[in-house]
């Protein structure tokens, strides 16, 4: 359903508000988890952006764009934010080794690793090439939906994404010119 | 949403792997799941219910495609919050989630300051409690002082820094109580301990450049607490402090105890009755800056309990006022479990009113040995009373009262009153 809260809208019912966290929290999560790698944390994230939704709702009106797109982003900068005051986590062994991790605790631990360095970098890219990436690739959104979601013409995303990719590759293969 | 991956020839497939990784999920777990929709649906409603008159726009916007029941002037919302309608969908939440685990639960994300916080420490206590490992104890304190850090974090992006306190000695504490179980590890496994040294050392650093990041994000006035948690997570400037002192005045900045300001927290053990006056034993850490926490303040109590012990109570009241009901300050009382041991209970009050009261209380359960002695030096109506519940012992009491009032009570033996108008209740 691709919604909008104009501006200027002034009301909207208890309704809408339930069914549109229906409709979109178990996607957050999942966004959130997988750049994040903590189930709590995920959660919490959820919650904050919703919670963040309701205050734009109550100053006066909701977001100006369509609420999907919305979310995301309030998702993605409460990310941010987390990566930006705390340096990476110290790699919890906990987290993460959830059902279907059945191998040796050596590999499991090797794949943790591994995420989390992707996860790293994910968050070294400049914001707009890791919203395309995880947007486009993790969350497996359209050219369309994710170039409504940035404001920016199709072209312009596909371009906005290669050149993630190349940095992401430079990143994570070649990290001695990490120049970024 | 729709077609990905295969128009997308361009993505190198090492890459894609590497993101693939990322894209497997954990299920939520259902009470967390339950948990946020409670609390969202909570906020929604605590939104409608600030504005109890439905104000019709007619030029709103029909959003949704849903039907508009409830109409409502959002713009209009007043920033104080009805808090009657969250708590009783929360209320009502826990009732059918399960009751106590699920308010466990909702405490998990509390901060300092909230309702719900000091159930989240307690649990937490409470965990460390019931773990009998000094190794998983000190693992567990770093969870939670990586909790507080978490917290921390949450109340600098509230901007509530006057919370910040709390959330930064509780961290320091547990710092401190995991670097003391892994000294309890070493004298039983030093080879476990150094290698928990290492793992915890390496915790430690990283909560130290967590805290470093957030030095900047806070405003001078919480700088100061901040900096003393980095101090706490490189293991340095703080020290395990003991002292007795009498408490000369509480107040929000700390308890002033002879002299010295002690900063009490949530987690700061209150043991006793502890007033204004009140001497007590503290254990404090003690920082670089020579601030004071304390762990524990125990009440030294005049009618101190000593169990199993060789133990002389000696009390020395002066009582000028008339009438003073000062029995209970003068009350000693002795237990003894073991063979001859020797309670010994002695008060001396110069009493210069009336109507003072000595009370020494023995109770040797072994054949321990009890001595009372009581002096008054007014005349009149001074009560002084022993009584000894020993059955075996030689006891003795002593009141040298010189009017009347004394009485002795003895399960033992020779009492003495040297006052007149004296009762010996001996055995």
């Amino acid at each position: 359903m691709e919604t909008s809260i104009k501006a200027d809208a002034k009301s909207v019912t208890r309704h809408d508000l339930v069914s549109l966290y229906e409709q979109h929290s178990p996607g957050l999560y999942r966004y959130a988890y997988r750049l994040l790698g903590d189930q709590h944390m995920a959660e919490e994230c959820v919650s904050e952006t919703f919670s963040r939704f309701l205050q734009t709702i109550r100053n006066g009106g909701g977001p100006n764009e369509n609420v999907k797109a919305y979310l995301y982003r309030v998702a993605h900068n409460y990310i941010t934010d987390i990566y930006r005051r705390q340096p990476p986590p110290a790699l919890s062994l906990e987290e993460d080794l959830h059902a279907g991790d059945q191998m040796n605790p050596v590999h499991m631990l090797t794949r943790e690793m591994e995420k989390e360095r992707v996860r790293q970098a994910l968050v070294q890219l400049p914001s707009e090439q890791r919203r395309v990436i995880t947007l486009r690739v993790l969350e497996e959104w359209s050219h369309e939906e994710v170039a409504a979601a940035l404001g920016k013409t199709v072209e312009a995303t596909r371009a906005l994404q290669y050149r993630a990719l190349a940095a992401l590759r430079r990143l994570l293969f070649e990290p001695e010119d990490e120049i970024l | 949403m729709s077609n990905s991956q295969d128009t997308e020839p361009s993505i190198d497939p090492r890459l894609r792997a590497l993101l693939n990784m990322l894209r497997a999920t954990p299920p939520r777990d259902p009470k967390a799941e339950a948990y946020g929709r409670a609390k969202y649906i909570a906020e929604v409603d605590e939104l409608f219910a600030q504005d109890a008159k439905p104000i019709s726009n007619p030029d709103r916007n029909q959003l949704l495609g849903a039907q508009p029941k409830q109409r409502f002037t959002l713009a209009s919302l007043r920033q104080s919050l009805a808090f009657t309608t969250l708590t009783a969908v929360l209320s009502i939440f826990f009732i059918l989630f399960g009751g106590a685990s699920a308010t466990a639960y909702a405490s998990q994300s509390a901060l300092p300051g909230d309702a719900l916080y000091s159930l989240k420490t307690g649990l937490e206590e409470t965990q460390v409690r019931l773990s009998r490992d000094a190794a998983r104890q000190a693992e567990l304190h770093l969870d939670f002082a990586e909790r507080r850090l978490v917290e921390i974090a949450s109340l600098i992006s509230q901007r509530r820094f006057d919370d910040i306190h709390t959330a930064t000695s509780e961290f320091e504490a547990h710092v401190q109580q995991a670097i003391q179980s892994l000294e309890i590890i070493s004298v039983g496994d030093p080879a476990r301990a150094k290698e928990l040294t290492v793992q915890i050392t390496a915790t430690l650093s990283s909560y130290s450049q967590v805290l470093q990041g957030m030095l900047a994000t806070v405003p001078d006035t919480v700088k100061p607490v901040v900096e003393k948690a980095i101090l706490a997570s490189r293991g340095e400037g703080s020290n395990e402090v003991e002292f007795e002192g009498t408490i000369q005045e509480i107040t929000p900045d700390g308890w002033m105890i002879s002299g010295k300001l002690v900063k009490a927290t949530p987690k700061t053990e209150i043991k006793g009755n502890v007033v204004i006056g009140t001497l007590v034993k503290v254990h404090a850490v003690m920082y670089e800056d020579g601030s004071l926490t304390a762990r524990e303040i125990e009440a030294v109590e005049s009618q101190g309990e000593n169990l199993n012990d060789n133990v002389v109570n000696s009390n020395g009241n002066d009582n000028i006022a008339t009438g003073n009901p000062n029995n209970n300050a003068t009350v000693s009382e002795n237990e003894n479990e073991g063979l001859e041991d020797l309670n010994s209970n002695t008060n001396r009050n110069d009493n210069e009113g009336e109507d003072n009261t000595n009370q020494n209380d023995n109770d040797n359960d072994g054949s321990g040995q009890n001595v009372n002695e009581n002096d008054n030096d007014h005349q009149d109506d001074n009560a002084n009373q022993n009584d000894n519940l020993d059955e075996h012992g030689d006891d003795t009491n002593d009141n040298n009262h010189d009017s009347g009032g004394n009485s002795n009570d003895n399960e033992g033996h020779d009492n003495d009153n040297s006052g007149g108008g004296n009762e010996n209740g001996d055995d």
